[in-house]
């Protein structure tokens, strides 16, 4: 896969060194001294310059590391498979994801549906590094490899009226079977509204740590909307729908007090069952701060005179 | 719950006739309750807690507490199943592992989770009812083991077996505070709650058979422990 790197949309590059890289330069830092450290470091390990763009500095504690690719890829909520974060690998190992094609439809001047080769083909890919926030407390950083959504839509030309996007993972329930459940109303949808959906961090992902989605990740194609708690991330997707009205969410829909539609990241708004004013992050043992937008300050105009807490 | 429950009979009952099998069956319920603590310790030792591995006992202890609470409230209709005055010393010991459980899981929040965060704790009790709820539990279950001592039981009288009539109220709540930790809701009945609704079944079962229960029979059987079959 070919992929660009954005650096504008990496985190800050003292943030994201993955642990074991900088938990050797720490142990290296104290037996060399912290004067000369910045010097000997850069002779010595060129390597991490290819990760981190300042490999003098260690990084501030406290700040965003890499999720190992095991935790990943194996810590998921993908109830399409089952309740369980853990053992979706297992579970979606033989789960086919070619051929995939994606219908892109509604109120668009230009109805098109795309083969995954096709996306692949069109859409040049780019990796951004993402900070992930569950709504259930915990959170990864994570490198994305993907392309913006806005790009896919400018080429099927939403009409004027659409207003909102709609999203569909794939029904196929013999392949999963958590979509058998009953007490579920398959298949997984999710939205936004047609300005977050063309806001440039809004991604469709094809993969992650410079691989192709593995399928417990939302293989082929699934989307990532990094200021939002992850269940808008929809895997696996079969359609994507310009349309005028907000469209059906699946979380919104079981349950709408507690999930709504727009879903920000926000630490004063607080889940109607607990808090979400500190998250874990997986691989650490202290909860952090939760941060307004997970951080992503930049979509603040897109709430501008709105309540975001009518509108959670 | 009938005047089988007052203490001093339960206690001469257990002292009855058989107090082998008594001795036999609450060394059942300390081996019974050590099994979690023990799998807990190989999981933590073998680096086998998953990715969230707080989060993981925090839930486990939560489940151990929960089905020891089951199975204390599962004694009285197993009576009828098994007429043996001895299964009443059993019911205490699971009522205080239930406890124990509970308080093992409130530490874990606290000390390892929150790290004495008192004010993120009394912000979530006060505005989240996932905690108001599992915490309300808590303070019953701690209100029921405080006053397990046998002095007090009998000092109370009357008034200790209404307060241990709150166990029910606290069965209600766990399994209330066990469905809010997943998501889904609990009034359209969608979303994860396959194991919720399972303790809500089992809880609705034993009280369903509470009311078969002959409130008299049981002063007989202690005078006649082997009834000819």
């Amino acid at each position: 896969m070919r992929i660009k790197r954005n650096p504008k949309y990496d985190l800050p590059a003292s943030e994201i060194t993955p642990r074991d890289l900088y938990a050797s330069r720490r142990r290296f830092l104290k037996q060399v001294g912290a004067v000369s450290a910045g010097a000997l470091l850069a002779a010595c390990v060129p390597a991490l310059e290819n990760v981190a763009g300042d490999p003098t500095l260690p990084p501030p504690i406290g700040e965003d590391a890499l999720t190992d690719y095991a935790a990943a890829t194996g810590y998921i909520n993908y109830y399409e498979f089952s309740f369980s974060k853990e053992g979706i690998d297992e579970l979606a190992k033989d789960f086919v994801t070619k051929p995939w094609q994606v219908e892109v439809g509604g109120l668009v001047g230009k109805p098109q549906v795309f083969t995954i080769e096709d996306i692949l083909a069109r859409y040049e890919q780019e990796e951004r590094i993402y900070r992930m926030r569950c709504v259930e407390g915990w959170s990864m950083v994570i490198p994305w490899v993907g392309f913006p959504l806005s790009k896919l839509l400018a080429d099927v030309e939403p009409l004027p009226e659409a207003k909102y996007v709609g999203f569909e993972t794939v029904y196929r329930p013999d392949d999963m079977p958590g979509q058998k459940n009953d007490m579920f109303p398959w298949p997984y949808l999710e939205g936004l509204r047609l300005d977050e959906a063309m806001q440039d961090l809004t991604l469709l992902a094809t993969g992650m740590y410079g691989e192709p989605l593995t399928p417990q990740n939302g293989a082929p194609i699934r989307l990532v909307v990094p200021w939002k708690y992850a269940f808008k991330n929809i895997k696996s997707i079969v359609k994507i729908r310009l349309v005028a009205d907000k469209p059906v969410t699946m979380w919104n829909s079981i349950a709408p007090q507690e999930y709504g539609f727009y879903a920000n990241v926000n630490p004063d708004v607080d889940h109607p069952r607990w808090s979400q004013a500190s998250e874990r992050r997986i691989g650490e043992t202290e909860r952090r701060s939760t941060l307004l937008f997970n951080g992503y300050d930049e979509v603040a105009p897109l709430y501008e005179g709105m309540s975001l807490v009518s509108n959670y | 719950m009938n005047q089988h429950d007052l203490p001093t009979q339960t206690q001469a009952a257990a002292r009855s006739e058989r107090p082998g099998l008594s001795k036999a069956l609450v060394a059942l319920v300390h081996a019974a309750a050590a099994v979690p603590l023990l799998v807990l310790l190989i999981r933590a030792l073998g680096n086998d807690l998953g990715f969230n591995p707080i989060q993981e006992v925090e839930c486990f202890t939560g489940r151990a507490a929960l089905i020891f609470l089951l199975l204390s409230l599962a004694v009285t209709p197993l009576r009828l199943l098994i007429k043996q005055p001895g299964l009443w010393a059993m019911r205490k010991h699971l009522g205080l592992y239930a406890f124990k459980y509970a308080l093992l899981h409130l530490v874990i929040y606290l000390a390892v989770d929150l790290r004495f965060d008192w004010r993120a704790f009394f912000s979530s009790l006060f505005s989240n009812r996932f905690f108001w709820v599992g915490s309300a539990a808590f303070v019953i279950l701690l209100a029921l083991a405080v006053t397990s001592i046998p002095g007090l039981q009998r000092k109370m009288g009357r008034g200790w077996k209404w307060l241990h009539r709150l166990v029910y109220v606290a069965a209600l709540l766990v399994i209330l505070h066990y469905a809010w930790v997943d998501k889904g809701n609990l009034l359209s009945g969608q979303g994860n709650l396959v194991w919720p609704l399972v303790a809500g079944v089992v809880f609705v079962v034993l009280m369903v058979l509470r009311l078969f229960h002959d409130h008299h029979r049981p002063l007989r059987q202690n005078a006649d422990p082997f009834p000819k079959p």
